[in-house]
């Protein structure tokens, strides 16, 4: 087996950007501009490609809230040793911005609960930022402020069980307001107002990616087959995630565990490796 | 640079919420009902945060002024510590803040005027001891890092002209020492600096000052005649620890005047487990969270001999310059 100090924290893994919309025509913008390829039709659309040695999959959830939950889950079980960073791009309502306004998502709202979602908004944008309501039904009827639409907060609250608040957002467009009736509104009207922003997006996901942190002093340690169980595989990856972190696994050791003949043995053999590490500061500039 | 203001309703209309807030003129201002829904929500990462945190306006409503450890005294009787703000514009690796609290974010409590009253009254409450009561500020945040936004120095210290038998303790990294040279030099406000040999301020202690510019400012800060304490908490062990605490040590002392330093406390790296576990899941990849730990009765420390080792040897380099009784060491082992 090989075991690495990632086993922590995964890295040297490709991340995932995870752009989600109810409707395809929301997406189709991006989906057009990187030429991703439809990678799967049930129980979601699914587009995927790569766009400067990144991973970016484009998913249709279908509208409502319980599709947008049912498809968050479906693809957050996908892939689970890498990080992933959602972002949902979806039209809205609006009671006073003009159409094709775009809003990054700062707090998101539901008619059903009495929770706020606070998006940490951590990377930057130079987007304005609403709150958007989510109902469970088409509305008309326009909160005073903020946005309204139907999967928000089902996006949230279902992204925020696979990837922590700060890699989860939402972006939201203008597609109807007070002046600009919801029944006129098609597929093709909502394509055209929200590519002009889909560079926005793209930007925001490209930001979330980058807070992802590089961890550059990962090693891999081969170790041979050995009756363990998931607990001890846990601890001897913790210790050499601590050997790593100390700078502490040198051929000696890489050696040495190629040797051991139990899980107990190679504890002990990394334990006491760890037990002798004296840790060592470079000296640094001053300012 | 703060991108976003987390207001609560309750404390817009305050003067000091519209004083921070025009600091900050693009801001996003984000009003919310109380600041826990923010600062408290689950599944934040420290870590991420740090990258950008905004800042939260809130009021703290329980208890404001809290006794301390009985281990954590520095020659005062009573000793409370009180938090103005949580977490710090600094980002030290070793800070316990990152094991403790789930958000990055910096959260302010206005209500300036309810923490003085709780002050007072407990400050009256030990009106005839014969010690005075200590009162520190800076565990949960910087004590001047963020004054300029913050104005707690400039709010806090002069209150306590008005209190005799209490000293309030300020801890900080900062150099933000122009409001203190501004004010009147109060005999029971103490100016308590956290400093580490420069290779450790470098690695460990991100964004803070360096050394020597935490000296010029303690320099200033004595000679306008500020009472001044030094801590060298957490003493950081490493390879060549005996020799850049030596170094540091004669440093501080050839920059201050050891006379009239008030008093120098030293401790170990420590810290809960729980919010050790954090911290490593936090940083996998520094050594602080790997090397010479042990842990018992639910603490995470340097292993006996190592903590003996290095708070020994800090010890006897400090005592060339510090008498016995101004030197304070918190020794995790009986």
């Amino acid at each position: 087996m090989i075991l690495d100090s990632s086993s922590v924290q995964p890295v040297g893994q490709q991340n995932i950007l995870t752009l989600v919309a109810a409707l395809s025509c929301e997406v189709k913008p991006i989906i057009d501009s990187l030429r991703l390829m439809k990678v799967c039709d049930k129980p979601f659309t699914l587009f995927r490609g790569q766009v400067n040695s990144q991973l970016i999959e484009v998913l249709v959830s279908g509208i409502g809230a319980l599709a947008m939950a049912a498809a968050v889950g479906w693809i957050g079980g996908q892939r689970p040793q890498q990080k992933r960073v959602w972002l949902n791009i979806g039209s809205a309502g609006h009671g006073s911005a003009r159409l094709g306004s775009a809003y990054r998502i700062h707090a998101s709202a539901c008619i059903l609960s009495e929770r706020t979602h606070y998006p940490a908004m951590v990377a930057k944008t130079v987007l304005a930022t609403d709150a958007v309501l989510s109902v469970d039904a088409p509305s008309g009827d326009y909160p005073d402020i903020g946005c309204i639409d139907m999967e928000a907060y089902a996006f949230f609250t279902a992204a925020y069980k696979f990837s922590s608040a700060e890699l989860v957002e939402s972006i939201k467009v203008v597609t109807d307001n007070p002046d600009n009736d919801l029944a006129d509104l098609n597929a093709a009207k909502i394509s055209e107002l929200i590519a002009p922003h889909a560079e926005s997006a793209l930007s925001l996901g490209c930001a979330l990616l980058a807070l992802l942190p590089t961890i550059s002093n990962s090693v891999e340690l081969e170790i041979p087959e050995l009756r363990a169980t998931h607990s001890q595989i846990q601890q001897v990856s913790v210790l050499i995630a601590k050997l790593t972190a100390a700078n502490a696994v040198d051929d000696q050791l890489k050696s040495a565990v190629q040797r051991v003949e139990s899980i107990g043995e190679l504890l002990t053999l990394v334990n006491q490796a760890l037990l002798a590490v004296e840790p060592e500061i470079k000296t640094a500039d001053h300012d | 640079m703060v991108d976003t203001l987390y207001i609560e309703k309750a404390v817009i209309k305050e003067a000091r919420t519209q004083a921070v807030i025009a600091r900050y003129p693009n801001a996003n201002q984000i009003l919310i009902d109380r600041y826990g829904e923010v600062f408290n929500s689950h599944n934040q990462n420290f870590r991420l945060q740090k990258n950008n945190p905004s800042l939260i306006l809130a009021a703290k409503h329980n208890k404001k002024v809290i006794s301390t450890p009985e281990q954590y005294e520095t020659g005062g009787g009573a000793h409370y510590y009180f938090s103005h703000m949580l977490n710090c514009i600094y980002d030290c690796r070793y800070c316990f803040l990152q094991g403790m609290l789930r958000s990055a974010n910096y959260l302010l409590f206005v209500n300036y005027d309810e923490f003085l009253a709780d002050i007072k009254k407990i400050a009256a409450e030990h009106e005839n001891d014969q010690k005075p009561v200590w009162f520190f500020s800076g565990y949960d945040c910087d004590s001047l890092a963020y004054e300029p936004v913050t104005g707690f120095a400039e709010y806090f210290v002069p209150a306590f002209k008005d209190i005799p038998n209490a000293v309030l303790e300020l801890r900080t990294k900062s150099t933000q020492v122009r409001s203190l040279l501004n004010q009147e030099v109060l005999s029971n406000v103490v100016i308590a600096s956290s400093l580490s040999p420069e290779s450790v301020a470098n690695e460990l202690e991100i964004g803070a000052p360096s050394l020597g510019k935490r000296l010029d400012a303690l320099a200033k800060l004595q000679q306008a005649g500020w009472r001044i304490g030094l801590r060298f908490d957490p003493v950081i062990w490493h390879k060549d620890y005996a020799q850049d605490y030596q170094n540091m040590i004669e440093l501080v002392f050839s920059r201050l005047d050891a006379d009239k330093i008030d008093s120098l406390t030293l401790g170990g790296f420590r810290l809960p487990k729980d919010h050790y576990k954090n911290m490593f899941r936090l940083y996998p990849e520094h050594w602080l969270f790997s090397t010479g730990l042990t842990e018992e009765d639910g603490m995470i420390r340097y292993r006996h001999e190592i903590e003996e080792q290095v708070l020994s040897t800090v010890q006897d380099l400090s005592q060339k310059w510090m008498p016995s009784e101004k030197l304070f060491v918190y020794r995790s082992f009986a």
